[in-house]
């Protein structure tokens, strides 16, 4: 038996017990959205954006408002609008994944299934890790693509109906590859960069005895409220620039955890979200944040707290809850 | 007869009780054994240590390997059955077979399917969805589909009726056990596995009260049923346990002279549930 196939296995596995949150949903949010833009295109007015429903009569609109150069960042602006509504799901799909993946198993007492076969510890977390990291976004990513597409050929289908020019309308202005290769680069830089909160969430799925969503949250809340309250950081912000470093790691912390929801767009939250006509589509400002002291960090943290997940799994001895 | 379970001076303790207190035996290749204990004695912590899933003080090798340190390459030849609750009910009979079949080299999809076809359980049925006894039958088919060398079961028939605790044993011993592999059993229902055991430990305290094969006890072991004017007679021979029974007097010898014996009454073996609470309790 090779290892490949053991490694399929386990993923297969994963995707079977999780298959209606990482098979469906993704597809199934594609095909609600898609169903409201089709609904705004046949009954003009359902749904306005900017007087019109999402059809050409909408890119018209906007030249005619804004003039013709805006158009590609009209076309930008639809799209990132579904990245973030696909990421604020994905994220949801990756934290409660993570929170149950390594604690039902215990709970409906399985692990002593599992754990009865010849099978690493080390392999089955990260099976759980590959899913909430990889497999997850991507499916993801694939059924906004899917859905960015249909919108495309509602658009170019409007366009015809309409006697509107499509090449001059959608297909000229339209990043459409360069807008899925920022989504790419975007949903995987942002799970990088949440590595350390991944590492943690998947740390109190495996010890956790009891709803293991109150250990992620609260012991950074209650660390938080001590470091604040007791000011603990503010004995050595002298070695930290006039910094307080705990403080600072508290919030680095929470806004790890927002990035499992919020894209990233380019190096910190406020300059990249007040200007983002210039950031979208940006991918050197996703990376050199990543790709940094503080990224790199931020990872090397993830896979300490991996391998204590691991550990944990490996070692604990009571195996079930 | 070579050890494939090798226990000496096991020790653990939980909360500073011991669950394992100096408990030593030994298991032989080939064997069907019974770890027989009361609620508490230890059993599950034996179990839990020869399948590495607690740390022992002490000497423990099983299949000559350390169980809690090599763990992986042991399941790789033991399979067990904790109790009838462990499938997760989320999956179906495919998805449990494709699992094993994708993680364990020596597991036989056919003969696992052949299992399967004796029984009321369609690939697409959901472990949640099935009977509790059903749901032993899957597990057992997908074990005894397994080319293991030790099987260990720890309370597999639990909550069962009794016609499926009837058939899961005569499957094992019909269909899997073929004098080479080794099955090590604890259960309540001493009853039930006595005719199939080779071997018997009994454990109480965390300590091994007794450990012998069967045919040792029958050899060891007998009752007197006596009258009551015969009482005092008998209990010469130093009984180690007496109860009434219809009228009657039953008393359990360790070793004693069954000439004599008979003289005073009828000398018949003991039943393992008998020599388990007069040793136990």
């Amino acid at each position: 038996m090779s290892n490949a196939n053991r490694y399929l296995t386990l993923i297969k596995r994963e995707l079977i017990e999780h298959r209606k949150a990482v098979v469906y949903a993704p597809f199934i949010v594609a095909g609600i959205m898609f169903v409201l833009i089709l609904i705004s295109a046949l009954w003009n007015g359902a749904f306005k954006v900017n007087g019109t429903g999402f059809t050409a009569k909408m890119l018209e609109s906007a030249v005619a408002t804004n003039g013709e150069e805006t158009l590609a960042l009209v076309h930008q602006g639809w799209m990132f609008g579904f990245f973030m509504i696909f990421h604020i799901a994905s994220g949801i799909v990756i934290l409660t994944y993570l929170l149950s993946c390594l604690f039902d198993e215990r709970k409906d007492r399985s692990t002593l299934f599992w754990r009865s076969l010849p099978v690493r510890d080390w392999e089955t977390v990260m099976s759980k890790l590959v899913m909430a990291t990889l497999i997850i976004p991507t499916i993801f990513l694939v059924a906004l693509a899917l859905l960015q597409a249909l919108i495309v050929i509602t658009f170019v289908v409007t366009c015809w109906q309409n006697q509107i020019d499509a090449t001059r309308f959608v297909w000229t202005p339209l990043p459409f590859l360069a807008t899925q290769f920022w989504q790419f680069v975007s949903t995987f830089a942002g799970i990088l960069w949440a590595l350390p909160v991944i590492g943690w969430i998947l740390l109190c799925s495996a010890y956790a005895k009891q709803r293991p969503i109150l250990l992620v949250l609260l012991v950074p809340g209650v660390i938080a409220a001590a470091v604040m309250m007791l000011n603990l950081g503010k004995s050595a912000m002298w070695a930290f620039g006039g910094r307080d470093p705990a403080r600072d790691m508290i919030v680095d912390y929470f806004s790890r955890f927002g990035h499992l929801f919020i894209p990233m767009v380019g190096g910190n939250w406020k300059d990249s979200f007040e200007n983002i006509d210039e950031t979208l589509l940006r991918v050197e400002p996703i990376i050199s944040h990543v790709v940094s002291v503080k990224g790199l960090t931020g990872a090397l943290i993830g896979v300490v707290l991996i391998g204590a997940a691991i550990w944990v799994r490996r070692y604990r001895e009571d195996a079930a809850i | 007869m070579s050890a494939v379970i090798e226990a000496k001076a096991l020790k653990k303790q939980y909360k500073g009780k011991f669950a394992l207190n100096d408990c030593s035996f030994s298991i032989g290749s080939g064997r069907i054994v019974g770890l027989i204990g009361p609620n508490g004695a230890g059993k599950t912590t034996a179990i839990k240590a020869i399948l590495g899933l607690t740390s022992v003080e002490g000497q423990l090798r099983v299949l000559g390997l350390d169980p809690f340190k090599q763990r992986e390459k042991l399941m790789e030849q033991v399979c067990f059955i904790a109790d009838v609750a462990i499938l997760p009910r989320w999956a179906t009979a495919k998805d449990l077979i494709d699992y094993v079949e994708g993680t364990h080299a020596k597991f036989s999809r056919e003969r696992c399917l052949d299992y399967l076809s004796d029984t009321d359980i369609k690939l697409s049925s959901r472990v949640g969805q099935l009977s509790k006894g059903m749901v032993v039958q899957l597990h057992l088919a997908m074990i005894m589909a397994i080319d293991a060398k030790l099987l260990v079961l720890d309370e597999p028939t639990l909550g069962l009726d009794i016609l499926y605790r009837k058939r899961f044993y005569e499957q094992l011993l019909g269909d899997y056990y073929d004098g080479e592999r080794t099955i090590l059993i604890t259960t309540h229902q001493v009853e039930e596995v006595e005719p199939l055991l080779n071997d018997v430990i009994f454990i109480n305290q965390g300590k091994v009260a007794l450990s012998e094969t069967m045919d040792a006890l029958a050899d060891r072991y007998c009752n007197l049923t006596v009258d009551a004017s015969r009482l005092e007679q008998a209990r010469v021979f130093k009984p180690i346990s007496e109860k009434r029974l219809l009228g009657k007097n039953q008393l359990l010898f360790d070793r004693a002279d069954r000439d004599a014996l008979r003289q005073l009454g009828d000398v018949a073996p003991p039943s393992l549930s008998e020599l388990f609470v007069a040793l136990l309790s």
